[in-house]
């Protein structure tokens, strides 16, 4: 069990010591948080993610490798209140998401007054 | 000491702001004496300028443009062109930016890319890193400090290295940075440098180590085998402790390290990161040191979220970066998106995949600067953005260059970004202002003011192979949407640094010819 973040009074989360001072300006880390805001605990390590599933790589600008990953099976922290507990805990729960990118863009040159994806010996 | 101008100049209308939320922003809690600084009182701030070069006979500029400062300033510039070619000048970082030296062009095509570039003066060396072709090998030349007009040859052989424990296939293609360690003292001592490594079986791991000269290298480390897929290395140096970022193999979440050398110890504390749905991320992940601003030690994260169509940049404050036996924790978090309004120029800024971004950077105050490249169907360009030490969005402007006849240029990129002494920032890049494919490939670098300040009207260039290009640099924070980010340290654990005692390095030479780049072209931004 480790502190993870705090939850504001509107229920949102992830919030942070800074959040908190924002909010309330003469709050010091380590003192009773103000009224409504509470502390997150983690109650598990995040497994690593189960899987993934990848485009062919590519060659990104700056000459680096580039994949693209169009499906992912993994792990996301759930928060509930746990009545036993009374506290804010965050669960990772298996999470599957189908990852949609736009249509990849077609590099294109401007030759010859006129645009073209094929430059031959366009970069040298 | 910065004027907090977000103090007095809050992005949101008070109309809009919340009670309970928003009632801090009309009640600073520091006094004001405290937020004064040169912008409003006591002088403008320096004027900020943008300047490009090419190559001599290869005009096409291909490859990736890091830069370095040493302690007077001066810049000194990294280019990869032609089909493999490299070389370097040093240029005044001063108000005029003018070219102070060049070296010659190495004659072999074999520098598949080109990374980074540290001046260190306490010998008046230079280092370059690169990736050599042949194998995918990890490659180094050290030049002289020029005294004249000229950057001699290399004085001793590329020095070259791979990882025997991938003897087969390692392939460093993943990943770089390099910086020349200062000491207490200012003087910078030592080379660091850091990049990724795919072996023949498709895994990865991050690997350093730190060199003084060809016959001097350091204790080389490496990273958790089998599982990393590095992206991005960054490996900083401060007074008394290391940082280290990468990427976990998934893409689902970073992960950073942090580790103390002091007294022997090779103890690093590692830190993962993740949104909510731990939906990120396929590029990025940095740490960097800040400035100790009051007692405060602290650094900053910043990674972008690409699993979605909905492109996110998360930035935050991170604290016990520096402690082994302290988790890393954070301050406050951010995440930058386009605006929803945002049409920019025609431009769906929805699909940055592919953009490169460059290390964000602190100046001397903690404020903290993050930039990054949209590209799109027909040209790219640069977002760069602050954050004040307490997380306030102060601006976010945009750096683009458009070709002679109207079109934004193709290849504008972003991808080295430094603080100097003045607290300006400086960034490096390439663009593509030519009307025909490669003839316009130029370098860039820009010194811009910290306030933000600077933009207005557009410049037209003027020389290189294709004049008459244009730079656009503008405001565009009120079409970027900044908020609480949604961010999390995950995980927090110790791991004993795996030290590695196998790298094994070789000698080559290489040919030298006359091609200098010959001209800096700079011009003020107004």
């Amino acid at each position: 069990m480790s502190f993870l973040c705090y939850r504001d009074p509107d229920g949102n989360w992830p919030r942070y010591p800074q959040d908190v001072k924002d909010h309330s300006p003469d709050w010091v880390k380590g003192q009773d948080l103000p009224e409504g805001w509470a502390e997150i605990v983690q109650t598990a390590p995040v497994p690593d993610p189960v899987d993934m599933t990848f485009v062919e790589d590519e060659v990104g600008p700056n000459g680096e490798n580039v994949r693209f990953a169009t499906e992912f099976k993994g792990y996301r922290l759930e928060v509930a209140w746990n009545d036993s507990e009374n506290r804010w805990e965050a669960t990772p729960v298996l999470n599957e998401t189908a990852v949609e990118y736009p249509e990849p863009v077609p590099r294109e040159w401007f030759i010859n007054g006129e645009w073209t994806t094929d430059p031959v010996g366009a970069s040298g | 000491m910065s004027f907090r101008q977000d103090r007095t100049n809050p992005a949101s209308a008070v109309s809009n702001w919340k009670g309970r939320t928003s009632t801090p922003k009309a009640h600073p809690s520091t006094a004001i004496s405290t937020w004064l600084n040169s912008v409003m009182f006591a002088g403008a701030s320096r004027p900020s300028w943008f300047a490009h070069w090419q190559g001599n006979a290869d005009a096409d500029i291909t490859g990736s443009l890091g830069h370095g400062l040493d302690t007077s300033d001066n810049i000194y510039v990294l280019a990869r062109y032609g089909s493999g070619y490299f070389g370097i000048a040093k240029i005044d970082g001063g108000d005029t930016p003018t070219l102070l030296a060049a070296s010659n062009r190495s004659t072999s095509v074999d520098w598949d890319q080109v990374w980074d570039i540290a001046p260190r003066e306490s010998d008046d060396q230079i280092a370059v890193t690169g990736l050599w072709s042949s194998g995918y090998k990890e490659a180094v030349y050290m030049f002289d400090a020029p005294t004249t007009s000229t950057i001699a040859d290399p004085d001793g052989p590329r020095k070259y290295y791979q990882h025997t424990g991938n003897a087969n296939a390692a392939q460093f293609k993943e990943g770089r940075h390099m910086q020349a360690r200062k000491t207490a003292a200012g003087n910078s001592t030592k080379w660091d440098i850091a990049w990724g490594e795919k072996n023949a079986w498709g895994q990865a791991q991050w690997f350093a180590l730190t060199f003084e000269n060809y016959s001097s290298w350091g204790t080389a480390f490496y990273g958790d085998a089998g599982a990393e897929f590095i992206r991005d290395n960054v490996y900083h140096e401060g007074v008394d402790r290391q940082y280290i970022t990468g990427m976990h193999d998934s893409y689902s979440r970073w992960r950073a390290y942090g580790y103390t050398i002091a007294s022997g110890s090779s103890t690093r504390r590692r830190a993962d990161f993740q949104n909510s749905s731990a939906s990120m991320s396929t590029r990025g992940g940095y740490i960097v040191p800040a400035p100790a601003v009051g007692a405060d030690e602290f650094g900053y994260f910043m990674g972008v979220d690409q699993l979605s169509a909905n492109n996110k940049l998360h930035v935050a404050r991170i604290d016990c970066v520096d402690n082994a036996s302290t988790d890393m924790a954070i301050v406050w978090a951010r995440t930058l998106t386009p605006g929803t309004g945002y049409t920019g120029d025609g431009y769906n800024l929805d699909y940055p995949a592919g953009a490169p971004y460059c290390n964000p950077v602190a100046d001397s105050e903690g404020n903290v600067y993050v930039a990054f490249s949209w590209y799109y169907s027909s040209g790219a360009y640069v977002s760069i953005s602050r954050y004040d030490v307490d997380g306030t969005f102060n601006w976010s402007n945009i750096l683009k260059v458009t070709t002679s006849g109207g079109s934004v240029a193709s290849d504008t990129y972003a991808h080295n970004m430094s603080i100097n002494s003045n607290d300006d920032i400086v960034i490096s890049g390439k663009t593509n202002m030519g009307s025909s494919a490669g003839a316009g490939a130029a370098g860039w670098v820009a010194r811009l003011a910290n306030d933000g300040s600077g933009t207005g009207s557009p410049i037209t260039l003027s020389g290189g192979s294709s004049p008459g290009g244009t730079v656009h640099y503008y405001d565009n924070k009120t079409n970027m949407t900044s908020a609480s980010g949604d961010l999390v340290v995950s995980g927090n654990s110790t791991h004993d640094a795996n030290y590695s005692a196998n790298p094994t390095y070789s000698d080559t030479g290489v040919g030298w010819a006359a091609y200098p780049i010959t001209a800096i072209h700079g011009s003020p931004l107004v």
